[in-house]
């Protein structure tokens, strides 16, 4: 997981431990890992045998070049990194992952446990063969390293192989940009030299020469002697494992001192190549406070591979840190970005909850304020809201005025001449009830259905009807219950 | 936290964000955000329900002339202008100056009970009648249109005797006053 707010990591620096010199070259990338320029070049002669005095003052460049442990390269000097190229039957990366493990123990006489090594994948042929470069060191070096650098409080997640800072140092020496065939590219430091073959940009072959500026101040002659015979030694070897990719030209570069003695046309006649001589700070952009630095102390010290490592900081493939370190920095990195992750989530959660609550308070406010506005008029309203409801009341009743006398006179309208009335009764709510006799029950039946028919009433029912002999003449007594209707009902008891 | 992390794979740990996620959000939308949105929501229904209230008050509060015109126009002979007691004696002198001038023999009157809603009071008076039809239906239809708004609420006729033109009457009649003072 990772997250586009991480911090820009601005300048690199790269320091190498070699021999008796301290080198460190810090550069200042731009936006986007774009190169600006070399900001810083210390080189300094190692006076002391202890790693104690060394990491003290590693601690003090630190502090002075503000050293920060994320954009922090080791460059391991070549000479302590066995470089081996093989040949695996397979181009898919897993698979070659697991054949350089076996084939790692059988490349050097350490055992895996004391050993650190890395790979880079150069090419894959149609036949399903890669051509690798494996990288090679003791597990010791890497240990005084770390030793030393845990002293000085910094760590790095970089420990890169000095030579593969070569290719990226002749993409600005040499402006010609990637060429197709291979260049053999020949580093002259203090006391040891470094042969590389880059193609494409891209380092496919190193070789370890042991002179270096050191042993050319005494027999100058036999040096430049030894020197061609080493380099025919590392082109002999390099072809007897590169089959097939002829060198197209040479390129000598490093030690300032040791540079300005060769002669190109010598050298062209002795290696049957074209050679050319390139000062390591060719084109290198560099502030005027690192060039002084520069001409001070760089003299007869090769450090335009660490410019390479430098500038090239995202492009390195072999890193020599050991595994558990990487396991480790990802652990933390991962909590990190865990914890950020947390915050950022925090934060959101925190502003949704600050805008909701906003809202609440706003509402708050506007409610508050209505409820003050109705508190003002509130007696006014319920003065006049009663006067309201008086005046709903008198109109009610005076809707249901005379309505008793109605209901007389629809008796009276209905009433047949066969029919008696002993009681007429009404409840003030809800029913009329009629009691009387009669001669004639079909009358009793008529009136019922009158009852029935009029607009006052609904429901009409006959509670009893009882026949009975008075004088032998047949009398019915009788009693009708009529139910309002339910409009009626209702104005009547909302009248109340 | 470290080892949690050593022991899963990448898709294992993506996952397991994915969780934190949800069961973050989750534990979020529980504790916090229901709860301000039904604290939202119930503030919502509130002002709705008090912005409808102010707008009727306002209504209310604009129609005051036409409502007071209408309430005194309705109200002027409901007035209570008496205390109970006397509201009550005023009520049976008009029941009785009513009954002699339809010819209508009032053989009972007695004074029921105040039954009060809201803002208006309704006094109850029970009587007793005899006379024959014709002044039974004037009695009531004076009742009736009395600028006091008499009413007979409920009544039950019966003749006095078996064949006889006289009918004995009870009859319920209620008034309802209104006026200052009612809800103190």
């Amino acid at each position: 997981m990772r997250f586009p707010f991480k911090r820009k990591k601005k300048v690199t620096t790269v320091l190498e431990i070699n021999g008796d010199w301290l080198k460190v070259v810090q550069a200042t990338l731009a936006f986007q890992g774009k190169i600006k320029e070399i900001r810083k070049i210390i080189i300094e002669k190692i006076t002391s045998a202890s790693d104690e005095e060394l990491s003290v003052r590693v601690s003090a460049l630190s502090k002075e070049l503000g050293i920060d442990s994320d954009a922090l390269v080791i460059s391991l000097p070549h000479q302590l990194v066995a470089v081996r190229n093989l040949e695996l039957p397979s181009v898919n990366s897993a698979e070659i992952k697991d054949m350089v493990k076996l084939q790692v123990s059988k490349q050097t006489p350490f055992t895996k446990e004391e050993i650190i090594y890395d790979y880079e994948i150069l090419d894959t042929s149609a036949e399903g063969y890669s051509k690798i470069m494996l990288a090679i060191v003791q597990r010791d070096v890497i240990r005084r390293y770390s030793k030393i650098l845990e002293a000085a409080r910094l760590k790095t997640e970089r420990i890169a192989l000095s030579s593969e800072g070569l290719p990226a140092w002749c993409r600005f020496a040499c402006k010609g940009g990637a060429v197709d065939k291979p260049q053999a590219l020949i580093n002259i430091d203090y006391d040891k030299s470094n042969f590389t073959v880059i193609l494409k940009d891209k380092l496919i072959f190193s070789r370890n020469i042991s002179i270096g500026f050191l042993q050319s101040r005494e027999k100058k002659d036999e040096w430049e002697k030894k020197f061609i015979e080493e380099i025919n030694y590392a082109i002999y070897a390099y072809q007897n494992e590169m089959i097939n990719k002829e060198i197209s030209r040479a390129i000598i570069t490093g030690a300032e001192k040791s540079i300005a003695d060769l002669n190109e046309a010598v050298l062209k006649n002795k290696l049957n190549l074209p050679v050319e001589i390139i000062p390591q700070l060719k084109s290198i952009p560099v502030t005027k406070e690192a060039l002084q630095e520069y001409k001070a102390n760089v003299k007869d010290i090769s450090i335009s591979y660490m410019f390479g490592l430098a500038f090239a900081y995202s492009e390195q493939k072999i890193n020599l840190v050991p595994p558990q370190l990487l396991v480790e920095k990802g652990v933390k990195e991962r909590g990190r970005d865990l914890y950020l992750f947390g915050m950022y989530l925090a934060l959101i959660l925190v502003a949704a909850t600050t805008i909701f609550l906003g809202k609440i308070y706003n509402k708050q406010q506007y409610l508050a304020r209505l409820k003050q506005e109705i508190l003002k008029i509130q007696k006014k309203v319920n003065r006049l809201d009663s006067m309201m409801k008086e005046t709903d009341m008198v109109k009610r009743r005076i809707l249901t005025r005379n309505f008793s006398l109605n209901l007389i006179y629809e008796i009276h309208r209905l009433i047949l001449p066969e029919i008696y009335l002993k009681s007429v009764s009404f409840d003030g709510k809800d029913h009329l009830t009629l009691r009387g006799i009669s001669s004639n029950m079909s009358a009793i039946i008529g009136f019922r259905s009158a009852l029935e028919k009029s607009k006052y009433f609904e429901g009409v029912n006959t509670k009893f009807a009882t026949t009975h002999k008075v004088g032998g003449k047949e009398l019915t007594d009788f009693e009708i219950v009529c139910p309002l209707r339910a409009d009626l009902r209702k104005q009547l008891i909302k009248n109340k | 936290m470290r080892f949690i992390f050593s022991g899963l794979s990448k898709r294992e740990r993506h996952i397991l964000y994915i969780v934190i996620v949800v069961i973050t959000a989750a534990f979020f939308d529980r504790v916090v955000l229901r709860q301000i949105m039904n604290r939202l929501n119930k503030l919502n229904r509130e002002i709705l329900t008090y912005q409808r209230r102010l707008q009727h008050f306002l209504y209310v509060s604009s129609q005051e002339k036409e409502i007071i015109k209408e309430h005194e126009r309705y109200t002027q002979h409901v007035k209570q202008s008496y205390s109970d007691g006397e509201e009550k004696s005023q009520l049976l002198s008009e029941i009785e100056k009513l009954a002699r001038k339809s010819s209508v023999f009032l053989a009972d009157i007695k004074p029921g009970s105040v039954t009060k809603f809201g803002s208006y009071k309704e006094y109850t008076v029970e009587i007793e009648t005899e006379s024959e039809i014709s002044s039974l239906v004037d009695f009531i239809y004076q009742l009736e249109r009395s600028p006091r708004l008499l009413r007979v609420k409920s009544f039950r006729i019966t003749p006095k005797k078996k064949d006889s033109a006289t009918l004995k009457a009870w009859m319920t009649v209620t008034v309802a006053v209104v006026g200052s003072g009612l809800d103190s």
